[in-house]
């Protein structure tokens, strides 16, 4: 038995619910953008919603979009726009450890690259054969270099959880502070994109220690 | 006064006070987080799919010979309903390791989180790890004794929120909740413990170390393989006098938290050095990269519990009073600069 057909589906809904939230806000964001705002931050939205649609396809067979070359080079870029913006947050001082927040989003993009590339060939793995007796699951199979999809899944856990962490620690210093004033002051968006970011970390993090 | 500052991509940048300093999360708090991570991971890794099979249960069902019969019973009984109905019982344990990460990790649900996770770490120590092989003879500090999982509820006590805001005046993070000599009898009891099943009878014969080892290669990647081979050639033959050697390491460091704060220091470095030789050369990372592992065994678990116990340079009168003698470096106040800051403070 391999897992279970609903819990692939349930990490599957979640990645669809985060990539449909990230595209009403590019949606917003551009709505603001006409009207003169800015739509800073949109890079982020749009990473989420194709890794969420990319992971949905991954876990579960019925849900998948484009072929894998072509989502692999989709996070070549991303990582490369990431990277740069990483670049970019190190010379003005602000470094991950310091409030920058780009390096999870670099990381992000580096493993989801590398799960379409260390996938070994549909049809040799074990949830194709799943796919195959119709359960209706995954077609997942396992990941070659495996040290490599550990490591990647630690240091997802660690991001999510230093988010998670640092999201609730700015809530509970925003619900001491009068909620209204400071979700009208975009701390309400930026909570729910962090949630986003932790969903996003957690499920890929799931995703490559199952293919291990 | 505190502000946050929504970014430009979505995330939340670190509140600054108004002295422009983070208010970033303090000593225990980071170790919170660590103990949160590896529960997070603990979690994905009991989602593989080797865990929705029978041969979960058989493989819990193991750990119950030897054990005395009030011990094993129940142990048994937990895993016959485990291999009749394993996707069910397994989607919960791998859901509640999951929600245990997260929920240390968010502020508003930590405390109670740690509670929970207490609980689930002494009945899967009891239940999954039959005590971690300690009453039947096969404890051995390669094999994760005493049990990786009671050193899971071990260090969540350790780290246990303390009531009111602020830190008390404590050598190290291990004190604040449980106090100072409390915190010092649990890792002398945990290490000298180590010491112990280092060389209990099964561990010290001449090949023993060696085929514990050299057992590990299988499934596992060239690198972690060969690294298995050749620690295993080191101690082929050689099993007493790596037993004893390795004894004598844990020793150390059982008595290094009773030593001054330099000397204390030191046993935690070498503490932080035997967990991790221990987790690669000897757990082969818990086992995580052949698949099939439950967790990330004991070699983090007693990592992070060494840096709960890193002597820290705050709390001066404090050590003394409890046994530290003496200035000590890095604490300011001991120092000229700090004899000059309160000399300047007080004209």
């Amino acid at each position: 038995m391999s897992v279970p057909a609903w819990i692939l589906w349930a990490f599957a809904a979640i990645m669809l619910v985060v990539a449909g939230v990230s595209a009403g806000r590019i949606a917003a964001g551009l709505a603001r953008w006409r009207r003169g705002g800015s739509a800073a931050g949109r890079d982020v939205d749009g990473a989420h919603v194709l890794m969420g649609v990319a992971m949905a396809g991954m876990l579960v067979t019925g849900l998948r979009t484009l072929p894998a070359g072509a989502w692999e080079v989709v996070f070549a870029a991303l990582a490369g726009w990431f990277g740069w913006r990483v670049l970019s947050e190190a010379r003005s001082g602000l470094a991950w450890w310091r409030g920058g927040h780009y390096l999870p989003h670099l990381v992000h993009s580096l493993a989801m690259l590398y799960a379409f590339l260390a996938l070994t060939p549909a049809g040799s793995g074990p949830a194709s054969s799943m796919a195959r007796m119709g359960a209706g699951a995954a077609a997942m199979g396992t990941l070659r270099l495996p040290t490599l999809a550990f490591g990647f899944a630690a240091v997802l856990a660690v991001f999510a959880i230093w988010d998670l962490d640092r999201v609730s620690g700015a809530l509970e210093r925003g619900a001491r502070r009068a909620a209204p004033g400071w979700a009208a002051a975009g701390q309400g968006g930026a909570c729910e994109a962090t949630f986003g970011r932790v969903a996003m970390g957690v499920t890929m993090a799931f995703m490559l220690v199952i293919m291990l | 006064m505190v502000s946050d500052s929504a970014t430009a991509g979505g995330g939340i940048r670190l509140a600054t006070t108004a002295a422009g300093e983070r208010e970033g999360p303090d000593a225990r708090r980071w170790l919170q987080l660590v103990l949160a991570a590896i529960w997070l991971l603990d979690g994905e890794l009991q989602y593989q799919s080797a865990m929705f099979t029978r041969a979960f249960g058989e493989m819990l069902a193991a750990t119950a010979p030897g054990n005395p019969a009030a011990i094993a019973g129940p142990i048994t009984w937990a895993a016959g309903i485990i291999e009749q109905h394993p996707a069910a019982t397994n989607s919960g344990f791998a859901s509640i390791q999951l929600l245990l990460g997260l929920g240390i990790a968010f502020r508003p649900t930590a405390r109670a989180a740690l509670a929970a996770s207490i609980g689930w770490s002494v009945a899967v120590w009891w239940l999954g790890e039959g005590l971690g092989g300690v009453l039947t003879g096969s404890a051995s500090p390669l094999n994760g004794a005493p049990g990786a999982a009671v050193l899971y509820a071990l260090v969540a006590v350790l780290l246990w929120p303390r009531p009111g805001s602020g830190e008390p005046d404590v050598p190290f993070v291990a004190a604040t909740a449980v106090g100072v000599r409390a915190a010092r009898a649990l890792w002398v009891l945990l290490w000298s413990s180590l010491a112990y099943f280092a060389i209990a009878a099964g561990n010290r014969t001449a090949q023993g170390l060696h085929d514990a080892v050299a057992g590990l290669a299988a499934g596992e990647p060239g690198w972690l393989a060969r690294l298995n081979h050749a620690s295993a050639g080191l101690l082929a033959g050689r099993g007493l006098a790596a037993s004893i050697g390795l004894a004598a390491l844990l020793t150390a460091i059982a008595v290094g938290v009773l030593l001054p704060p330099r000397l204390a220091r030191a046993g935690v470095i070498l503490a932080l050095v035997v967990s991790v030789v221990l987790w690669v050369a000897g757990q082969d990372l818990g086992g995580v990269l052949a698949g099939g592992a439950t967790d990330v065994d004991s070699g983090p678990l007693l990592a992070l519990l060494a840096l709960a116990y890193w002597p820290s340079v705050r709390g001066g009168p404090d050590r003394r009073e409890l046994g530290y003698g003496g200035p000590v470096p890095g604490d300011q106040e001991q120092s000229g600069a700090g004899r000059r800051r309160r000399e300047r403070a007080a004209a």
